[in-house]
């Protein structure tokens, strides 16, 4: 009798882990179900920004608005431009800079999105692979994306509401690149963080604080990733009542929500106004409760 | 090419409500198969909105439109309930038929089904939402400036507050750039986005 519940038990041990070798993904955590393929395509797309340098012409569309912007980005020296080429003749190219930040990785990413891979058509002269990232909630927005085959840079990139409602679009027209650095290692460590008088009863899924400080004002800033969000507060002028009002360009909302007698939020980021709200009714002042 | 003018002719007799059966069939054919007479017919439709409400309507779905010129319309010969019912289903058939077209994948769709098909032109289907025009260099209606907080006229609230945000968007813009850029899939639009006026970095 012990026999054979060993052997049952021998038995169900090995179809296991024949079926785990079968399927490489099923090795993984639950909340990580990816393939390796996937993993590297997503990881290559994450390291891009920080690591693959370029100068290209892109056309980019938002709200009523189209423009051509020619940009320069080099990441080994920092030095990254953009010269918008319907405003003037002869415009200057201006100089941008931005915060070294890590992104949480594919994993991260697999759990609030639905990640797909499929073929991509030429875009700019060069070939492509689609990549889609559809939310697996209403908290932030869609995304497809056509990736540079060889450096994951997105070439063409779509944004829309989880409703369905496209608010950019961008794509290059040329593009060479140049550069290549180690992708960024460097984060804003808690110690640099200065601490915002104010915090967050809670976060919605998956957005983790990136930043926060106290200059210009109060601010916080989130990230899941790819959906990406500021909160600034400021003190509520006492003439004005409770209210809430909000603006969209592209894919960038600013819903700005006043408190009577006390504060004014403004959460700016892509991400519906869903999150928005959310995100300004948890808003706290440190040690305080509302 | 061009819209003929006999097509043009047809159209507008469609959308004042005399058209005959046969200027019907014309302009559904013309609109389906006909990227021209598609947009001829969307600017006739706005024309006729703005001289209506003054305001510039949006149309996305021009079959939708057809569809509700077709319904708006008084009959000059009645067609009895077969007759309805066959140009309600000719209507339907050109929108799920020309839906399905465009989206290039099945209605039904699938957990693996991506978000778009096409991102550069044509129509750019999103599981759970109605398909929506999405074509570089053209205006485009399902992407507003600015959305409304309510479908009634705003309060002076929110008038107010909605200025707010477009002067918070001016401010604070370019310091969430900064933030946030190496996270967006390119760090170059978030500053892009950024209105002119704002401080230089």
């Amino acid at each position: 009798m012990k026999l054979w519940i060993l052997a049952l038990l021998v038995w169900g041990a090995s179809s296991t882990l024949a079926r785990a070798a079968d399927h490489p993904d099923q090795q993984k955590p639950p909340s990580c179900v990816m393939s390796e393929t996937m993993t590297q395509a997503v990881r290559g797309f994450l390291a891009a920004s920080s690591s693959v340098g370029y100068r290209g012409t892109m056309l980019v569309e938002y709200g009523g608005d189209r423009e051509f912007i020619a940009v320069h980005v080099d990441p080994v020296s920092g030095g990254n431009e953009l010269t918008r080429l319907n405003r003037a003749v002869g415009a200057t190219p201006r100089p941008v800079a931005s915060l070294p930040r890590v992104s949480p990785g594919p994993c991260h990413l697999a759990r609030y999105y639905g990640l797909a891979i499929e073929p991509g058509s030429a875009v700019a002269g060069r070939a492509t692979y689609r990549l889609s990232a559809r939310p697996r909630d209403t908290l932030r927005l869609a995304y497809v994306m056509d990736l540079d085959a060889e450096f994951h840079v997105p070439l063409r990139v779509l944004a829309a509401s989880p409703e369905g409602q496209i608010l950019e679009r961008y794509e290059f027209a040329d593009i060479v690149f140049s550069a290549k650095a180690a992708p960024a290692s460097a984060s804003v460590s808690d110690d640099e963080l200065a601490a915002s008088k104010y915090v967050l009863a809670a976060l919605p899924p998956g957005f983790t604080i990136v930043n926060q400080g106290r200059q210009p004002v109060d601010f916080i800033v989130l990230s899941d990733g790819l959906a990406n969000v500021s909160i600034f507060v400021e003190n509520q002028p006492d003439a004005l009542p409770s209210g809430e009002g909000f603006t969209l360009r592209g894919s960038s909302l600013t819903y700005t929500r006043g408190f009577a007698q006390q504060k004014l939020v403004t959460v700016l980021g892509e991400v519906p106004i869903t999150t928005a709200r959310l995100l300004a009714e948890a808003l706290r002042q440190r040690g305080g409760t509302q | 090419m061009t819209v003929a003018d006999a097509m043009k002719e047809s159209m507008s007799a469609v959308i004042d409500g005399e058209g005959s059966e046969l200027d019907i069939a014309r302009v559904l054919k013309a609109v389906e198969e006909d990227p021209e007479a598609r947009a001829h017919w969307q600017r006739i439709q706005q024309t006729r909105g703005l001289l209506r409400t003054g305001q510039l309507e949006r149309s996305v779905d021009v079959s939708q439109a057809v569809r509700q010129e077709l319904e708006n319309q008084p009959r000059r010969r009645p067609l009895g309930a077969l007759g309805s019912l066959a140009v309600a289903a000719s209507v339907t058939f050109a929108m799920v038929l020309g839906g399905q077209t465009m989206l290039g994948h099945s209605p039904l769709g699938s957990a693996a089904s991506p978000i778009a098909t096409a991102v550069p032109g044509g129509v750019v289907p999103i599981p759970g939402a109605a398909p929506v025009q999405a074509r570089f260099g053209a205006p485009n209606p399902t992407m507003p400036a600015r959305l409304p907080v309510t479908k009634t006229a705003p309060s002076s609230a929110s008038a107010i507050y909605n200025q707010l945000a477009r002067e918070r968007f001016e401010r604070y813009a370019q310091e969430h750039a900064r933030s946030t850029a190496n996270l967006q899939p390119n760090a170059l639009v978030p500053f892009a986005r950024v209105p002119e006026k704002a401080p230089a970095q």
